[in-house]
């Protein structure tokens, strides 16, 4: 019989999920049965007693993990059978997630072969401790298993099923903007960037980028514009494209068969003016670019991005020649910087007349070079549970100063409305020293909604959606999220290491791992 | 190729009025925010209000019925082994009636200063 399973999603009314809906398609296309739900407004335990799954699935990036660990260990002690399976970056890259209490099963990378693998075995009674890409905990033991070799062929794999989130809530499918990607991979070794730490994990075939071709692409797109409004298409890959001929080949299929804008990612300094014709020819309305920081310093020994300021400034303004809209990502607060090499940063953006300058704070995740090299410099502490749910709100490093600190979070709040509006960077420059306060949050939202609905992505906003969006500037929000469970204590447990190298499988019942000894050792081992 | 200049002119007139706009309604939102009265950093897994199991909550998980304490739950009745006749008989109502959609519960809104400083400035939020 086929198993039953549960994706939870904490900000299920954000951008789609798409990790785990492709993970979801090949779990459906095993004949396994597949829900998702979200949890704002919505009694989690009730509805895991409704469904009855047989296993509860949930995706995460670090700091937002500490919400799952709770939930995840609430619903074992309701339904000790379920299994618990968590996926995403957060275990990828801290698999010691493993010895929390309320985690089952872990999956590192990409999880569709994995999941369905996992599935299978427990629909069987077969032996689930030694499929590749989990960690299995099972009777007081932790199974350790190596990676995977990397689909190639990314066509093969199943369109992700949105109408599981739509019959969750039709809400979902009414949202006029959807995601979509086109490949997986990246060669390039930005430090503060998951990508480099694939590397690490599955080998030097991870830059070598996996693309889907242009007609299943385009077939993708098509579909879900005929199940629903979509007025702007977002890709969400790391760079969107690589290949001059596959975006003519994209061009005049989406072109013919969508004619919808789009919105993409790419790297400035990649850019030329044929690619950037191709781009407006085909339909691109905004281009998301990495400027980060203006300090080509920076950029190479810190962020290892290996580029140069002058490509990048010249690929910028050839897209702004082209008419495209630029959204440009940046980073303050980064290891070794200072206030002032972030106020350079955000003269650059007004140099060069980007049409919305994002800033985030800088993040050490866990398993990022960036992270060692934080630990390294003394800029970080090391503790990963002190990371916030999200890069929006504080930073977690050390500065020159708590006031420097201050000033840097203060930036960030207000960094994309004063790039817009430069006359008044000196008044700004003078509120820094404020502490945190509702009126630069309010701002940071305010101007993030209203550029995104008119400029970058411009898309028909239905009243419930904008009064929702006015009234989240307010602070006002619908429903709450009532399952927020304390975060259990790691338990130590045995380690069964079936990775190759490893030593031999220890089943000695004698070797007891504490969790916090093997993060001690990382620790050790980063410095 | 080239987009007409006086059409990136107005682009930027425009995003400055916006932008002068938005600080507008983020003063008066600001205001508002600090005139309401300081409610905690809201629930957090690691705060002292997390909830510590599943039957103490605030009232949200239903408490077991009485009337069905003598009934397994389906879902415990499991064994390795293969899937139980009461998880069977339940499988096809759990496919179709199994996930209430959240709509037909009214969302009440609320002031909730923790998510306001924290997360996506947007939900419908593509550059994550």
């Amino acid at each position: 019989m086929a198993r039953r399973v549960l994706f939870i999603v904490k900000e299920i009314e954000g951008a789609e999920p798409l990790g785990a809906l492709y993970v979801a398609g090949c779990l459906r296309a095993a004949g396994h049965d597949v829900r998702f739900i979200g949890t704002r407004g919505v009694d989690v335990l009730a509805q895991v007693a409704a469904y009855a799954p047989h296993v509860v699935a949930f995706g995460s990036t670090t700091g937002l993990h500490r919400y799952y660990l709770g939930l995840a260990y609430a619903i074992k002690q309701r339904f000790p059978s379920v299994i618990t399976l968590f996926g995403g970056p957060h275990p990828t890259f801290y698999p010691d997630v493993i010895f929390s209490p309320g985690i089952d099963v872990i999956c590192q990378g990409e999880g569709e072969d994995a999941a369905v693998e996992l599935c299978d075995a427990l629909d069987r009674g077969d032996d689930h401790r030694s499929i590749r890409d989990l960690w299995v905990k099972h009777e007081g033991a932790v199974y350790k298993n190596p990676p995977r070799a990397l689909r190639r062929d990314l066509d093969a794999i199943p369109n992700p099923p949105r109408e599981l989130l739509y019959e969750f809530d039709d809400l979902l499918r009414r949202r006029p903007l959807k995601s979509f990607t086109t490949n997986r991979g990246c060669p390039f070794p930005c430090s503060y960037c998951f990508n480099p730490s694939l590397v690490d994990h599955y080998g030097s075939s991870w830059k070598k980028v996996r693309v889907r071709s242009p007609e299943r692409v385009v077939d993708e797109v098509a579909t879900v514009q005929r199940q629903g409004p979509l007025d702007v298409v977002g890709f969400r890959e790391s760079i969107f494209v690589y290949s001059k001929r596959w975006l003519r080949e994209f061009g005049e299929r989406y072109r013919d068969e969508v004619r919808l804008p789009y919105y993409c990612h790419l790297r400035a300094d990649m850019l030329d003016e044929e690619m950037v014709e191709l781009l407006a020819w085909s339909g691109c309305h905004t281009v998301n670019v990495g400027i980060e920081t203006a300090s080509e310093r920076i950029a190479n020994e810190v962020l290892d991005r290996n580029i140069k300021m002058d490509r990048l400034k010249r690929g910028v303004r050839l897209l702004k020649k082209a008419g495209i809209v630029v959204f440009a990502d940046n980073i303050l607060g980064i290891p070794g910087g200072t206030l002032e090499d972030d106020l350079a940063t955000l003269a650059l953006n007004v140099e060069l007349d980007v049409d919305y300058a994002a800033a985030t704070l800088c993040t050490p995740y866990p398993g990022t070079k960036l992270a060692e090299y934080a630990v390294a410099n003394g800029y970080f502490s090391g503790d990963f549970e002190s990371i916030h749910e999200s890069y929006y709100t504080e930073s977690v490093l050390r500065f020159r100063s708590e006031r420097e600190k201050r000033q840097i979070e203060n930036l960030h709040k207000v960094f994309a409305v004063a790039a817009a509006l430069p006359p008044l960077i000196p008044v700004w420059k003078r509120l820094l020293d404020l502490p945190p306060n509702d009126f630069f949050y309010a701002m940071f939202r305010s101007w993030y909604l209203v550029a995104h609905f008119t400029d970058v992505m411009p898309r028909r906003m239905d009243l419930e959606h904008a009064i929702e969006g006015l009234r989240s500037v307010f602070g006002v929000f619908y429903g709450s999220d009532e399952n927020v469970f304390a975060t259990p204590h790691d338990e130590p447990a045995l380690v069964v290491d079936q990775r190759p190298g490893a030593s031999a499988c220890d089943t000695s019942g004698t070797k007891l791992v504490s969790p916090k000894r093997l993060v001690r050792q990382e620790l050790a081992d980063v410095r | 190729m080239f987009a007409d200049p006086k059409k990136t002119a107005v682009r930027r007139v425009r995003r400055q009025l916006k932008a002068s706009a938005s600080i507008v309604v983020a003063m008066i939102a600001g205001a508002w925010l600090a005139c309401k009265p300081s409610s905690g950093p809201g629930p957090s897994p690691s705060g002292p209000d997390a909830r510590v199991g599943p039957d103490r909550t605030g009232g949200s998980a239903p408490p077991p019925d009485p009337e069905d304490a003598s009934r397994q739950d389906p879902l415990d009745a499991q064994t390795d082994a293969g899937d139980s006749a009461i998880v069977e008989a339940s499988s096809d109502a759990g496919a179709d009636s199994g996930i209430a959609r959240r709509r037909t519960a009214p969302r009440a809104p609320q002031v909730d200063r923790h998510e306001h400083r924290n997360g996506m400035p947007v939900r419908d939020n593509l550059l994550e």
